[in-house]
């Protein structure tokens, strides 16, 4: 009985984590190439969460959105890298933290003022059924978020290992004027990352649709446990963000069940309070050099 | 470029003159207006009204206007206060957008600046708070028809009336209606669950929940509590509560967490013999038109459901004649907000007969303050389902209910309790998921 519960708590914290995961890397992501630290993450995320929203009702099957969600935010992102970001990257850091947080403002209280501060529900083909593994059930949106995310993540990897591009991204990441001088097109590379980062962020907000009920200020948690992981993988690093991320979830879940349901988020945050004491530099810091 | 520039200045005085004299003809004729009006007329009385209209509660804020004015309407086309010689009553308005502090002040505007006889709102515990202390302090009536903290009417205040039942009440009826399902099942509910979110809303209501059920007799075997705002899962609380494995789960949630734990509910098939939810997220229009059959015969707590015009003709008629009016029905908070306004009404009757509000405004405040304090209106004269008004010492109307209303497989909110309100008998205990999908 105990150990059905230990399973299922761990099956759940595993399978939010991956999703908390796929918001962080962005981040990560951004911050590592850019230095830029994106506080309207989690309202990109947000956007994302919305289209499927609208994919449901007209109709549609909300898995459907994921590609749309991705595109749609990616446009987004592109746009907002040559409207806003771009005039950021050697502005001060307060200049930098103010515009991103104008960014959070305008996304947030623009999608209330669009869809109302409602609460919307998504309707799929997974959302209800439950697959049954031993004595475990799992809801089935819930485990197609954590595939999904899973996949996501690979692919993202891929693309900064094994492409030019990605190479491009790298070479910016460890010196940015080095790769000017080499003949990086450094502006066409960042506005890409920035583009990639909230469109992983909104292929999440489609995918968390799935799992939980969505409204206007839905990001800010998001946001704050991506920090979190950003910081547990060594600040700049994707694959250590994603990582941290699970830890998140993992200890959110493990704390409910054993200790209590509502210390859960005090305890993840206390477990990242205690990484960061013996481990200032983030739990992948080093790691975290390469990607 | 100078003769340009003349010109320039010609045509710019020339516009001056004419807005000035236009502002001026709009002036003479608005004041003109205005004397002939209140001297063709009967004399009103003036009544401060404090609501969020603006801000994050304006959908709601709307909805309690409308009450207030279709009752404004209504006893004015009557003929007004008629122990005034047929006053009208003229609401002046008073925005909260939400904030304690804005509540106050705009408490104070109505009162220094427009010389109102009562205060009338403030829907949110908090701002009725800060607005009443204010009305305490210049000793004018507060009749408050819609907040439910308990402690607003444990402050020792005289000026202060409250028209609908508190939490507190509402938790003693719930115990009362656990009660009596029990009695339908042979005892069947002995063991007790609370989830609840952590707000200071929540907490209370949790803590009122432990108290008064152990009290009667009860084992409270868990206590949840989770936040709101950052809940993205109730899986390991769902599954804490299969363990403790409770008869009855008793609920006080918003919105989005009220939708996600009853689906999480659902996929995981917990089964309890009855959930019973403390209204706010449970009868939310978002929630009831998204649940679907994860939210299947849940009981919530609600002060006012809209079956209720097959059990009071009195609300029938109110009802349609509001639909024609406004082409929305009423609910919880508009008719609680009329009700308060002719609850009002009766009392300024009373007050009428011993001063008028022009021959000594505080005098009359006095008075009207003693007309509530020995008011007593029968239930059939209001909308609510309620056994009538009468305030206690503190200022609580000690004969106000709530209902409890249950989710049937259409969708909808039938009242089942107390019996002379129901329109339908409870399905209890709840059937199984197993009976569920068959």
């Amino acid at each position: 009985m105990d150990l059905t519960v230990l399973a299922s708590a761990i099956v759940d914290g595993l399978l939010m984590g991956l999703v908390y995961g796929l918001v962080a890397l962005g981040l990560a992501l951004i911050w590592g190439v850019m230095n830029i630290i994106n506080f309207a993450h989690g309202d990109y995320m947000v956007l994302g969460a919305y289209i499927a929203v609208l994919f449901s009702l007209l109709g549609v099957d909300a898995v459907y959105a994921l590609p749309f969600a991705f595109a749609v935010v990616y446009l987004a992102g592109v746009a907002t890298y040559k409207l806003v970001i771009r005039r950021i990257l050697d502005a001060p850091f307060v200049s930098q933290i103010a515009a991103t947080f104008a960014l959070l403002l305008l996304i947030r209280y623009g999608v209330e003022l669009v869809a109302g501060p409602r609460t919307w529900i998504v309707e799929s083909v997974l959302s209800g059924s439950v697959v049954r593994v031993g004595p475990l059930s799992i809801v089935c949106s819930k485990l197609f978020a954590g595939i999904v995310s899973i996949a996501v993540f690979v692919v993202v990897y891929l693309f900064l290992t094994r492409t030019y591009t990605g190479l491009a991204v790298r070479a910016i990441a460890q010196n940015r004027s080095a790769a000017m001088l080499q003949g990086i097109d450094v502006d066409r590379v960042n506005s890409i990352v920035f583009g990639l980062g909230v469109g992983v962020a909104g292929l999440a907000g489609a995918l968390v649709a799935l799992v939980q009920p969505v409204f206007p200020e839905l990001g800010g948690f998001y946001c704050l446990v991506a920090f979190v992981s950003v910081v547990l993988g060594g600040f700049t690093s994707v694959v250590g963000s994603f990582l941290g991320a699970i830890i998140i979830g993992l200890s959110e879940s493990l704390s409910a069940v054993y200790i209590s349901p509502t210390l859960k988020n005090a305890i993840a945050f206390t477990v990242f309070i205690l990484v960061l004491l013996f481990r200032p530099t983030g739990l992948f810091g080093r790691f975290g050099r390469r990607v | 470029m100078v003769l340009h520039m003349q010109r320039k200045v010609l045509v710019a005085v020339a516009i001056m003159v004419v807005a000035v004299v236009a502002v001026g003809i709009a002036l003479f004729l608005g004041v003109g207006g205005v004397e002939e009006r209140v001297m063709g007329q009967p004399k009103v009385i003036k009544v401060g009204v404090i609501l969020p209209l603006t801000g994050r509660l304006a959908e709601t804020g709307e909805d309690l206007k409308r009450g207030i004015e279709f009752a404004v309407y209504q006893i004015n086309s009557m003929g007004g206060v008629k122990n005034c010689g047929g006053a009208k009553i003229v609401v002046v308005w008073g925005d909260s957008q939400a904030r304690p502090e804005r509540g106050a002040a705009e408490a104070e505007r109505l009162i220094v600046e427009e010389h109102v006889v009562a205060l009338v709102g403030a829907y949110q515990s908090a701002v009725t708070k800060t607005a009443s202390e204010v009305a305490e302090r210049y000793r004018v009536p507060f009749l408050n028809p819609d907040s439910t903290s308990p402690t607003l009417t444990e402050r020792g205040y005289k000026w202060f009336f409250r028209i609908t039942p508190h939490d507190g009440m509402f938790v003693k009826q719930q115990v009362e209606f656990v009660n009596w399902l029990n009695k339908r099942c042979g005892g069947c509910i002995k063991r007790i669950a609370i989830i609840h979110e952590d707000s200071e809303w929540g907490t209370n209501v949790a803590r009122l929940w432990e108290k008064e059920f152990s009290a009667a007799g009860y084992e409270i075997v868990d206590v949840i509590s989770y936040h709101a705002p950052t809940v993205t899962s109730f899986d390991a609380e769902v599954e804490r509560l299969k363990r403790s494995k409770p008869d009855l789960l008793l609920v006080a949630s918003y919105v989005h967490d009220a939708l996600l734990l009853m689906k999480t509910i659902k996929a995981k098939k917990l089964y309890v013999k009855a959930i019973l939810a403390q209204d706010a997220g449970f009868v939310s229009p978002a929630y009831v038109s998204q649940v679907g059959d994860a939210g299947w015969f849940v009981f919530s707590r609600e002060v006012f459901n809209w079956d209720l015009v097959q059990k009071m003709p009195r609300l029938k008629e109110v009802e349609e004649e509001y639909r024609r009016m406004y082409g929305v029905s009423l609910n919880g908070n508009s008719a609680r907000d009329y009700t308060g306004m002719w609850v009002l009404y009766y009392a300024l009757e009373e007050a009428c007969k011993i001063v008028k509000p022009w021959e000594d405004l505080q005098k009359f405040r006095e008075a009207l303050r003693d007309a509530l304090a020995n008011l007593y209106i029968p239930g059939d004269k209001l909308i609510m389902p309620w056994k009538g008004v009468k305030f206690d010492e503190k200022g609580q109307n000690i004969l106000g209910q709530g209902i409890i209303v249950q989710m049937m497989e259409d969708g909808k909110y039938y009242t089942v309790y107390p019996p002379e309100y129901a329109t339908r008998e409870p399905v209890f205990p709840m059937p199984s998921w197993e009976e569920r999908s068959r």
